[in-house]
């Protein structure tokens, strides 16, 4: 057998991590999709579609608010949403940039790591604005989030470190 | 203060000393060089000043968790007591059973989770950061945070200070996280295989 020659039953696992990554990748788009088409058929009638059903702290109770007139929402609040709206279309865009990394066998590399905690560090903004937007209102309200993204932040720091050690042990003679 | 509150006084000043000087125990062990324990060369464990770094942080963070989990488990305990007593742990105009065993479901879950972030930072805080345990732990870190979403769902009528959202977006860092610990699992076994590779 050609030493280089990468094993049956590898190529099954990268095609498995492939197929994964890419269906999470259409969820993705899908859901993206679906997001555009009730802001879209909000924003045409005029009206919220569902104003006791959502959450005021939501991004999509500001979302289906935005256009009213007069606006239901304090100046502040409005710009706190806009930057969450800004942080939750980055994490769009690194989740998918993570999936296109896994779905080329990168599982570990630098570029997927920084994706990694950059998503992270989005998460903890994004639960961060939420609670000052909440603490301006005068209310006071915990996102689990915040906590999620740390924890996600250490997982990416644990997987460089982890990778930069074993490059340092390959480069040690 | 009533005779069941200096009860439960007692039995937390208890707890919390056998639970420190067990600790303590535990952890000095931990501090101990294990060579069965190592990423892939046990002398690098030892040398290398990065995966030093991995354990010191492992193993505040694992104090950390053991302590939210015993509290939680403490608190668990408490709101068993309550409802056992005939009290309600919810302000409702009459008493509903079923929102009561939801809090006292989330609080436990709660609990699971702090304990297996535990068990996870202690494996790191051993040097094993890409193990078949580790990817469990992650794994099963992931599946009750989908739980606790869920949980809070249910619970977030009655208490404003939880944030409100749609379920499935709640689920999904839980969901993210199961993901991430798959990846880590393949990416284990793809590595090993590799190594057995001619």
């Amino acid at each position: 057998m050609n030493a280089n020659e990468i094993s049956p039953k590898l190529n099954t696992r990268f095609k498995r991590i492939k197929i994964v990554s890419r269906i999470f990748r259409g969820l993705l788009g899908f859901y993206v999709v679906i997001l555009i088409l009730t802001v879209v058929s909000c924003l045409k009638s005029g009206a919220p579609k569902n104003p006791e059903g959502i959450a005021p702290q939501s991004l999509s109770y500001f979302l289906q608010h935005l256009c009213l007139k007069p606006s239901p929402m304090p100046i502040h609040a409005v710009l706190l949403e806009l930057i969450r709206l800004g942080l939750f279309i980055y994490e769009i865009i690194l989740l998918n940039r993570l999936f296109i990394f896994f779905g080329r066998g990168k599982f570990f590399a630098g570029e997927n790591v920084r994706c990694l905690r950059l998503f992270g560090w989005a998460m903890v903004a994004d639960a961060f604005a939420m609670f000052v937007n909440a603490l301006m209102q005068h209310e006071v309200i915990l996102n689990p989030s915040f906590l999620t993204g740390l924890f996600i932040i250490l997982i990416s720091w644990i997987a460089d470190e982890g990778r930069k050690i074993q490059e340092e042990q390959e480069l040690t003679v | 203060m009533n005779g069941s509150q200096i009860l439960i006084n007692v039995f937390s000043v208890f707890f919390g000393c056998v639970f420190f000087a067990l600790f303590y125990k535990k952890i000095r062990s931990w501090r101990l060089p294990n060579s069965k324990h190592t990423i892939t060369n046990p002398a690098a464990k030892l040398s290398s000043p990065r995966l030093k770094r991995i354990q010191d942080c492992g193993y505040l963070l694992s104090i950390a968790s053991l302590t939210t989990a015993v509290s939680g488990a403490l608190g668990t305990l408490l709101l068993i007591f309550i409802l056992i007593r005939g009290g309600t742990i919810f302000n409702l105009p009459q008493h509903r059973l079923l929102e009561d065993v939801m809090m006292i479901a989330f609080v436990l879950t709660i609990t699971l989770v702090a304990w297996f972030c535990h068990k996870l930072f202690q494996q790191y805080a051993r040097g094993d950061l890409f193990s078949k345990k580790v990817v469990y732990y992650l794994y099963e870190i992931g599946c009750l945070y989908v739980l606790v979403a869920f949980e809070k769902q249910q619970l977030e009528q009655y208490f404003q200070f939880l944030a409100a959202g749609y379920p499935l977006l709640q689920m999904f860092p839980g969901l993210f996280i199961i993901f991430i610990s798959w990846i880590m699992d393949e990416g284990r076994k793809i590595q090993e295989e590799q190594e057995l590779t001619v």
